[in-house]
């Protein structure tokens, strides 16, 4: 599972450096630079135990900017509730989904610098910030403490009854009718992004139609038969998957190793002969502009954290397994090239708000 | 049988048991008090959910859900202010009876409407699930954009008198719900450069500045202040006999089948039902006048309808994992915490939870029941409370109600801001209940009319054609047109000279919203 | 001709229409339309244009309609001080945090309430420290908000 995280900051800076990243059971991933350097500079793998002590007050509050019970606030809560326990403080998760999420990005990067308010969140981060939602760039205006992958891909799906059984057949049917596929996402979101990518990597062209950002606003519209194709996240298609709900026709990305049964066969978007896309699913844990050893601190805890048996029980139920970066510098060095790939896929898309 | 075994002997164990009775009297307190709602108390009691095995988490948090949707009745009877949009016909005609002296009739009348609206609900979807999902996830855009388009129409032809005020304010409703980043295509719409205003008006804002803010600052500035009797001494058992209450049969049915048909279609829910069905009951009444004073039939449309919701949204939710409310998604959130998937297989993985859940829903509108008749005695004292002391504290509640929803200050200032809007609109002669539904229907009639006219190369032609969405538009037709061909008909019989249209509409009734 | 309150409100609500329908038009999305789609501005402008007709309705029905006013002038100053009580109620709280500012106003908002009624000062202390003792307890500590401290003492 390291060596995704390689691979994911291989693929984000092949755009900008041709670089290679030995994967390996180390996870030791390859360095690189990004267009917008981290607020702090990066430090030597092996840093001097940080003297920095958090939690400092009594209550920290972790700021997720979506509405409760989501992927999202649910790890977010899971992690609150791990960090109480190991402790002794009081971890408290806040859903701010006013403004889109400009209120809680606003409220974090003013907070006070000791670590008392964090937050939580997905790419969406860089997304709101590209379309103009909010003006804190988030390699400058904050500090990311750390970055979780997803290891669940994304898959391409279709209707159960539809006439495609394999990627070829969709894309021949494009070829042949262009613009016409109606493909469900929304404008802007996470999954713009990945079905932009898969088109670009497809050479082909579809319709699209807003469905709505939710994985299961997509599967819903699938099973009624009123769009013809879109993607969603592993742990979600599962079930309707195994079920005969819906037909999987291909993954946008290698599945890690937990992937199950049910997902196991089914190609990647290599597998079918076209490129894998470049767009990963992540999660920031991050905070104002803070002192470096507070940061490390942080990183220390929530990593150790993280690798509670409990926590990542918990998240291996909620279909959320993730891998987290090694360590604070490693973090910085991420969350600078994921802003940088994503930033170049905006562009593609063609939905940066004017003057970005 | 072994099921009814099994999910019986995981309830009534005593600590299972008693997890269940104080989910539910945590759940009637998160619904009694204005600004929180069942969403939040699942929200909030998620985390103590993960230390509990998944069949206690399950219990606990089905409980909650039951004892919040109920227990928004309380607030919206006693004191007039709706603490969700589901229960915002309740305090049409709950408060006025209240208010009249009768608060317990009033409380009783909802307690056993709420009970039979979430029992029978719940029965049906144990029963129909898988058959009914499957009709759920059928309607597209086109069929939300013509329902949505229905309620409103039926709702704004109920409002008192002229017919262009209930218009009017439910135009100015969705205006409101234009606020903030468009649906679709993220356009910023008339957020002046606010940035709290980009996700629009919250919503916890506008219903209490409208109802509560508006309607105690009128009540005060029309020296409207005096404390009402209450009734809790002449009254027993429900303050209504069964008799008398189960001669409204068909209006229970009808409430009934309207909540539960707008609870199952994903994304609409009690806040809609509620409205609709109270629109329906006046439209069909023999006595459309006497809604709004305090009528029996008010508070039964609406409590029958918003509880029956409840049924409504898990069917999809069980049958397909698909969620019918904010609550619901919350709920599937609890299960997946505990591992387990909700979606198409939950039913054949685990039927057992699924059992378990059903059980925990049915014995919680049961608890619920106990426990609010034995408190349907105590908690009207709350209006001996001299008015003075009382409305401070409720607007102190809804400033900090206000304040928790979005942790921001913005929003008690959208409050008051909303409450000159509310006192503005009375000035006018604008009903509030038209304004809310615009403001809840707004971005969902447009969403689906702006996806409806993507989807297709058609345009709006599959508005018209699909059978479903045709018959809805035609229900709004004939209901917009029908209050014109009743008054007609009803000149024609009396053989007499009738006013013209125009006066017709002119004469109409005060507004006395409050 | 003199305009009763009812229509006086029908032209501003007329105006308040033509407000709406300027701003749609300016508006801008982010985003290339997808075909059949009537892009954002097509909703507000088409409820903005039926709230103008409807006015227009409203103005010319309730022309004979009796101008009932909604308040005496002692409602009015009623509303002015409410009003003006809850909005000191909120900038308190703003700068000097929810227990002084709700401290201060929970007796203030009673009193201005009061009307007749003849107010027992121990009552009212302790009313307005349980209120604002319980709402204390119940949001910040069992439900956890944290209530705003104020910007002075951040």
């Amino acid at each position: 599972m390291k060596k995704k995280l390689a691979m994911l900051l291989a693929l984000a800076l092949s755009a900008a450096c041709l670089l290679s990243a030995c994967g390996g059971n180390a996870g030791q991933s390859g360095g690189g630079t990004s267009s917008n350097p981290p607020p702090v500079s990066s430090g030597g793998a092996s840093e001097p135990a940080p003297a920095a002590e958090w939690p400092t007050s009594k209550t920290v509050e972790i700021y997720v900017p979506f509405g409760a019970g989501g992927n999202s606030d649910l790890c977010a809560r899971i992690f609150a509730e791990a960090l109480s326990k190991k402790t002794g403080a009081n971890f408290v998760v806040v859903n701010q989904t006013e403004g889109s999420g400009a209120v809680c990005y606003n409220n974090i990067a003013n907070a006070p610098s000791d670590g008392s308010i964090l937050g939580w969140v997905t790419p969406s981060w860089f997304t709101s910030y590209f379309a103009g939602t909010h003006d804190l760039n988030p390699t400058e205006k904050f500090s990311t403490i750390a970055v979780t992958t997803a290891m669940t891909a994304q898959y391409l799906i279709v209707p159960k009854n539809s006439p495609f059984d394999t990627v070829q057949d969709l894309v021949d049917y494009c070829t042949a009718n262009p613009d016409s596929l109606v493909f469900g996402m929304q404008l802007g979101s996470a999954s713009h992004y990945y079905a932009e990518s898969c088109k670009q990597n497809l050479g082909i062209t579809w319709n699209y139609v807003a469905t709505g950002s939710g994985d299961t606003d997509r599967i819903t519209a699938i099973m009624g038969n009123i769009i013809e194709a879109t993607t969603v996240n592993g742990a979600q298609a599962l079930q309707y998957v195994e079920a005969g709900e819906v037909k999987a026709l291909c993954s946008l990305t290698p599945a890690g190793d937990s992937c199950p049964d049910a997902l196991k066969d089914i190609p990647t978007l290599e597998d079918c002969g076209f490129e894998n896309i470049a767009v990963e699913n992540c999660n920031f844990l991050y905070g104002p502009v803070m002192d470096e050893a507070l940061c490390e601190t942080i990183n220390q805890i929530f990593t150790e954290m993280f690798y509670d048996v409990d926590v990542q029980q918990q998240l291996l139920d909620l279909n959320q397994e993730q891998a987290i970066c090694k360590d604070y510098t490693e973090a910085n060095e991420l969350v600078g090239a994921l802003y940088d790939s994503y930033r170049s896929i905006a562009e593609a898309l063609g939905v940066l708000a004017p003057g970005m | 049988m072994d099921m009814l075994v099994t999910v019986l002997r995981e309830m009534l164990t005593p600590s299972n048991f008693l997890i269940i009775v104080g989910g539910t009297i945590l759940g009637i307190i998160f619904g009694a008090v204005p600004g929180l709602s069942a969403t939040t108390g699942i929200a909030l009691m998620l985390p103590v959910s993960f230390s509990m095995t998944s069949t206690t988490g399950i219990l606990f948090l089905g409980s909650i859900y039951v004892g919040g949707i109920s227990g928004g009745l309380i607030a919206a009877i006693l004191i007039g202010v709706p603490g969700t949009p589901a229960s915002v016909a309740t305090c049409f005609d709950g408060y006025p009876m209240a208010k009249n002296g009768r608060a317990s009739r009033a409380l009783g009348i909802g307690i056993l409407s709420s009970f039979l609206g979430t029992f029978f609900s719940v029965l049906i979807s144990m029963f129909f699930c898988p058959l009914l999902a499957r009709f759920a996830v059928r309607m597209g855009p086109w069929e939300i954009f013509s329902l949505c388009f229905c309620a409103i129409i039926l709702v704004v032809t109920m409002s008192k008198g002229n017919m262009f005020n209930g218009l009017i304010a439910g135009l100015l409703g969705i205006l409101v719900s234009c606020i903030g980043i468009a649906p679709i295509d993220g356009a910023k719409r008339f957020t002046f450069g606010v940035v709290n205003l980009l996700s629009g008006i919250n919503q916890i804002g506008l219903m209490l500045g409208v109802f509560a803010v508006a309607t105690l600052i009128k009540n005060f500035a029309k020296g409207d202040t005096k404390t009402p009797e209450i009734d809790t001494k002449g009254i027993s058992g429900f303050g209504i006999s069964l008799r008398e209450y189960f001669s409204h049969w068909l209006l229970i049915v009808k409430s009934f089948f309207i909540g539960l048909w707008i609870g199952f279609l994903p994304g609409l829910g009690a806040g809609l039902a509620n409205l609709v069905a109270y629109a329906q009951a006046k439209t069909s009444s023999k006595t459309p006048e006497k809604f709004g004073t305090g009528w029996d039939e008010g508070i039964i449309a609406s409590e029958t309808s918003n509880n029956a919701a409840i049924g409504g949204a898990i069917i999809p939710m069980v049958a397909l994992g698909i969620p019918g409310d904010t609550a619901t998604a919350m709920l599937i959130g609890g299960l997946m915490i505990h591992g387990i998937d909700a979606g198409p297989l939950l039913m054949t993985n685990n039927p057992e939870l699924v059992y378990c859940f059903f059980g925990v829903l049915l014995l919680g509108a049961a608890l619920v029941l106990v426990l609010q008749f034995f408190g349907m005695r105590s908690f009207p004292y709350i209006l001996r409370t001299p008015v003075c002391y009382l409305y401070s504290a409720i607007l102190i509640i809804c400033v900090v109600g206000a304040y928790s929803d979005s942790r921001t200050m913005f929003n008690c200032w959208l409050m008051l801001v909303m409450g000159v809007v509310g006192i503005l609109m009375a000035l006018g002669n604008l009903p509030t209940s038209p304004f809310i539904l615009g403001y809840i229907l707004g971005p969902m009639l447009e969403t689906n009319l702006r996806k409806g006219m993507t989807y297709t190369s058609d345009g709006f032609l599959p508005f018209i054609t699909r059978p479903v969405s045709a018959v809805l538009l035609l229900v709004a037709l004939g209901s917009l047109l029908w209050p014109f061909i009743r008054d007609y008909r009803e000149a024609r019989k009396k053989e007499a000279g009738r006013e013209s249209e125009v006066d017709k509409l002119s004469q109409a009734y005060e507004v006395e919203e409050d | 001709m003199k305009l009763n309150k009812n229509q006086v409100f029908s032209v501003l609500l007329i105006a308040f229409a033509g407000f709406v329908i300027y701003e749609t038009t300016q508006l801008q999305s982010l985003f290339a339309p997808a075909s059949g789609d009537v892009g954002p501005r097509f909703f507000p402008m088409a409820a903005a244009v039926c709230l103008v007709i409807c006015s227009i309705g409203k103005l010319v029905t309730e022309s004979k309609r009796s101008d009932k006013p909604l308040f005496t002038g002692e409602g009015w100053r009623r509303v002015g001080i409410m009003f003006l009580l809850l909005v000191l109620y909120l900038v308190a709280m703003t700068w000097l945090g929810y227990l002084i500012s709700t401290l201060v106003f929970t007796p203030l908002l009673v009193v201005a309430m009061k009307e007749e009624r003849r107010l027992q000062p121990i009552a009212l202390v302790l009313f307005s420290v349980a209120t604002t003792a319980l709402l204390y307890v119940v949001f910040q500590m069992v439900i956890q908000v944290s209530l705003p401290v104020g910007k002075l003492f951040r």
